[in-house]
């Protein structure tokens, strides 16, 4: 359903604005207004006690039934509750820097929006956000926190932040693990090329610590269409190998390799209990926002 | 390898095209980087293989192309020696030995002698292969080196009764030939290269018209080869007495010119007359014999030659029976009982020596009574008028099996002839008029076929048939298997003649009705209408069969429509069958005159050395190239074939 203010979701538009604060906040509020409001409202907050309606309370906390009853306006006290913890963790592989030859942003680029947006939101809903990047290792480690000025850090040092190794998931998560012991949402976001064991070892650790954990796997619409013209010499980002071919004639053969990676990755997560959500380069971002809600429900801290 | 015509080799240059093209539309690939390259090399392993293949397949095929129809053009020539596999330079030698009937007056022991001379000539290392043949292969020998062995071989040659057909052997010499390919080959022939032999046979196989024949004669001059090829028997009375006059056609088929002595013989009766005959020359002698008495005559040649079964002629000089003949009318009218009248003094008139006729006057319906087949002539007086076309069918059929059928025109023409071409009795075609019964104006016979037995002693100037008066008579137009013997006006057929199976149909355009010409009244009318009667039973009345030498009688004799019965048989004689003379004599192949003249059997002999000269002439020796252009046309095909098959393949 298109929402007010949709429009500021498009990736082509948000990768001209360079302001990870100002394109989360944007992208954030836009979301949040076309969203139904029993979706996003009831969460983060406990009722502790009623008191005397005074001028300027919010009319949706005054309890209708102790009026009946009453006759009078009484007004319910929420106190907020326990904060949870959002890790945001963003793959920011040379894999990531891949952007496609009709898309208006990298993988890593959107990546970065992404975790952004994460962030203002989980923020905006007083949770605590920290953000992890990791290439070959842990290259950034912001634990999560809910202090001012947190989302602006976040931005920061995402705007910093350059393609680089390979990705060693298992070690970024090793390194949550260690570390983070109050359970929470981990967000990861990366291509998840490089499947292995380790990977899913980490995974199955995180269900087992009862972290709720959303896998946004990015793919730009090269990787999935794969619809190249003549002849290419492909380069591995990563190892740097190369072979040439003629993408139209391997194509069929390329998609269904892939597709049988995704399906088998898929399988995975959904035996481990980790959301998998396959995302494009070229959709908007509100499927993701809408995917972290979901599980931030379940989470029921 | 050398090439007839090397500057085609020019368009090698072409082979650049392809080549650059390939070289041009060689993707320069772009570069990318990709996230992974995992899942395409995957996909590489089963297609890039493939893609690669098929375009490094399609230059290639276009290089071959292109090489082939080069080289197509500039003509490659390999030297025999390395087509056939033989020892460049070895002398293959190949004796083949005519032995068939007409070699009986050749010396064999000067064969084998000359035989011997060659062998002895011969290099010590030639290999030498031999054929005897009469009408099939009597004998081969393979090459050997063994030259004892061919001498044993044709140790007891001698010739045969049979007559010369030598395909077989030309299969096998052939073969040998081709074997000897770049050896050097010769064919030594000991043969009297008789006409009918030699001149289907083609000595060597195609493109290798350049190996020597050389022709070897069996004696030291050609020995006389005569043969009687028929006798023309007249029989007429002088002054009480029968008298023979045999005209007897006698060839010559020897080279050299021939003597003989031409003997009549009539039971105890002959007489004798010498001949001479130029080489290859026929010619027809005269020979008078008084009351030959007995009804079988034999004329022969006296001469000691090569063969002599065909010396020997034996004819029918006996009185002829009768022939039957119908006279068919429409009617019992006075017209029609008119025109019968005048037929049948014609046909019945006795004179000594001349054909008997026996007449009968039919109505139409006659044709449901018995076999019409007994009648060897029918005459119909325009009388086929209320003729279904099944009746005509019968006619036709009657024709088919040998009768002969003479039908005068009258009022029912039109019909009948729509009839006869529905019966595919007859293609001629009724075209109206000419003239009229008021017998104002008349036509006359302006042209005669002097060629035609029928017609022939009437177009002398002494003939009335040019000034018999036509007042009425149909426009005949014929078809291509019927001829005008006789033309009034220059224009109209007035007597036309067709074939129908073994028959033969007269149609003459005018009635014997006096209102319709002179015709009955004319001097000509008798002799016409009896040579007419007579023209189905064969010249002179008598049935001819040549048996050749080596051939079934009895298929001879039934391809002649004589099927063989107890009174026949199959040797030479003269036979009465059901009253009719029927001769039979042997000739041979030999004897045919339609075989091929001796510049036609040089030339298919290749003996002449000028023919087997101009037939290499674009060709330099030794070289062959006429295969090898075959098999490039096969290849570029082939590579045509092949471009489009993977032109249109898609890699899936």
């Amino acid at each position: 359903m298109a929402g007010k203010g949709e429009h500021f979701l498009d990736p082509a538009v948000l990768a001209r604005i360079d302001n990870y604060n100002l394109i989360a906040r944007t992208v954030v509020e836009g979301f949040i207004a076309g969203l139904h409001r029993s979706l996003f409202h009831g969460f983060g907050s406990e009722f502790v006690q009623y008191r005397n309606y005074t001028r300027g309370d919010d009319l949706k906390y005054v309890d209708w039934k102790v009026f009946a009853r009453l006759d009078k306006y009484q007004t319910k006290v929420f106190q907020e509750e326990t904060n949870a913890n959002c890790y945001v963790v963003v793959d920011a592989s040379s894999s990531m820097a891949y952007q496609g030859q009709r898309s208006g942003l990298s993988k890593l680029h959107y990546a970065k929006i992404m975790a952004a947006c994460f962030a203002y939101l989980v923020n905006r809903q007083s949770d605590n956000v920290g953000l992890f990047a990791y290439g070959d290792d842990l290259r950034v480690a912001i634990p999560p926190s809910h202090k001012s000025g947190q989302v602006h850090y976040i931005n920061v040092e995402l705007a910093k932040l350059k393609p680089e190794g390979q990705a060693n998931h298992a070690r970024v998560l090793n390194y949550l693990g260690e570390h983070f012991h109050r359970r929470g949402i981990v967000i990861m976001i990366s291509d998840f090329l490089d499947d292995n064991e380790e990977l899913r070892k980490s995974l199955k650790r995180f269900r087992a610590a009862q972290h709720e954990v959303v896998l946004f796997q990015l793919f730009d619409d090269d990787e999935l269409d794969f619809d190249f013209a003549g002849t290419v010499r492909f380069v591995d980002s990563e190892s740097n190998g190369e072979m040439v071919t003629s993408p139209g004639v391997v194509k069929e053969r390329y998609q269904e390799a892939l597709q049988e990676y995704l399906d088998a990755f898929r399988r995975f997560c959904v035996r481990a209990g980790v959301d998998l959500v396959l995302t494009r380069t070229s959709q908007p971002l509100a499927g993701a926002l809408s995917a972290y809600l979901h599980r931030r429900e379940t989470l029921g801290v | 390898m050398t090439f007839l015509m090397p500057m085609f080799l020019a368009g090698l240059a072409a082979l650049s095209v392809p080549l650059i093209l390939h070289l041009m539309h060689r993707p320069i690939p772009r570069r990318i980087v990709f996230p992974t390259i995992r899942f395409i090399r995957k996909g590489q392993e089963y297609q890039a293989g493939r893609r690669g293949l098929r375009d490094l397949l399609t230059l290639l095929l276009r290089l071959l192309a292109i090489t082939a129809l080069v080289l197509i053009f500039a003509k490659p020539a390999f030297p025999r020696q390395a087509v056939g596999g033989a020892v460049a330079g070895q002398e293959h030698l190949v004796m083949v030995y005519d032995i068939s009937a007409s070699m009986h007056l050749a010396n064999f022991d000067r064969i084998r002698q000359r035989t011997a001379e060659l062998l002895d000539e011969a290099a010590d290392d030639a290999r030498i292969a031999l054929l005897v043949s009469s009408d099939h292969l009597v004998k081969a020998v393979p090459f050997t080196g063994d030259k004892a062995a061919i001498e044993a071989a044709i140790a007891d040659l001698e010739p045969t009764l049979l007559p010369g057909l030598h395909n077989e052997m030309q299969q096998r010499l052939h073969q040998y030939l081709v074997e000897s390919e770049g050896a050097e080959a010769r064919v030594y022939l000991f043969s009297d290269l008789q006409q009918a032999d030699w001149g289907g046979v083609q000595l060597t196989p195609e493109g290798m018209n350049d190996v020597p024949i050389l022709f070897e004669r069996p004696y030291e001059n050609a020995p006389p080869n005569l043969a009687i090829i028929g006798v023309r028997p007249e029989i007429f009375d002088n002054e009480g007495s029968r008298q023979l006059r045999a005209t007897v056609r006698v060839r010559n088929f020897s080279v050299e010119p021939g003597k003989a002595t031409l003997r009549l013989r009539a039971g105890s009766r002959q007489t004798e007359m010498p001949i001479e005959l130029g080489a290859e020359a026929s010619s027809s002698f005269v020979v008078d014999m008084s009351d030959p008495g007995d009804a079988t005559c034999v004329a022969e040649l006296v001469v000691d030659e090569a063969y002599d079964l065909d010396n020997r002629y034996h004819f029918w000089v006996g009185r002829n029976p009768p022939i039957k003949a119908g006279i068919v009318i429409p009617g019992k009218t006075g017209e029609s009982i008119i025109q019968a009248f005048f037929l049948r003094q014609a046909l019945e008139t006795r004179a000594p020596g001349a054909v008997l006729f026996e007449v009968a006057t039919l109505e139409p319906e006659f044709i449901y009574e018995g076999d019409l087949r007994q009648y060897q002539v029918l005459f119909y007086l325009d009388s086929m008028g209320d003729y279904s076309l099944i009746e005509y069918e019968m006619l036709r059929d009657y024709l088919n099996s040998g009768g002969v059928m003479v039908y005068f025109a009258g009022p029912k023409a039109p019909e009948t002839f729509v009839n006869f071409k529905r019966s595919e009795l007859s293609s001629i075609r009724f075209n109206g008029w000419i003239g009229d019964l008021n017998r104002l104006q008349s036509l006359f016979i302006s042209n005669i076929d002097a060629q035609s037995p029928v017609l022939e002693p009437f177009a002398r100037q002494d003939g009335d048939l040019t000034v018999i008066p036509i007042y009425r008579m149909a426009r005949f137009e014929l078809p291509e298997g019927a001829h005008a013997l006789a033309t009034a006006d220059a224009r109209y057929p007035l007597l036309a003649e067709e074939r129908v199976g073994e028959g033969r149909l007269f149609a003459v355009a005018t009635s014997l009705n006096p209102r319709w010409s002179e015709l009955p009244t004319s001097l000509s009318f008798l002799p016409l209408m009896r040579r007419l009667a007579a023209a189905g039973i064969g010249e002179d009345y008598r049935r001819v069969v040549s048996l050749e030498v080596g051939r079934n009688p009895v298929q001879a004799l039934a391809a002649a429509g004589l099927p063989v019965r107890a009174e026949v048989k199959p040797e030479p004689g003269v036979y009465l069958v059901e009253g009719i003379p029927i001769e039979v004599n042997i000739t041979r192949a030999e004897s045919d005159f339609r075989t091929a003249e001796t510049f036609e059997l040089l030339q298919a002999a290749q003996l002449d050395p000028s023919l087997a000269a101009g037939a290499a002439e674009d060709e330099p020796d030794g070289h062959e190239s006429k295969p090898l252009v075959g098999y490039l046309a096969l290849l570029l095909m082939l590579v045509l074939a092949g471009e489009i098959v993977i032109a249109n393949y898609r890699v899936s």
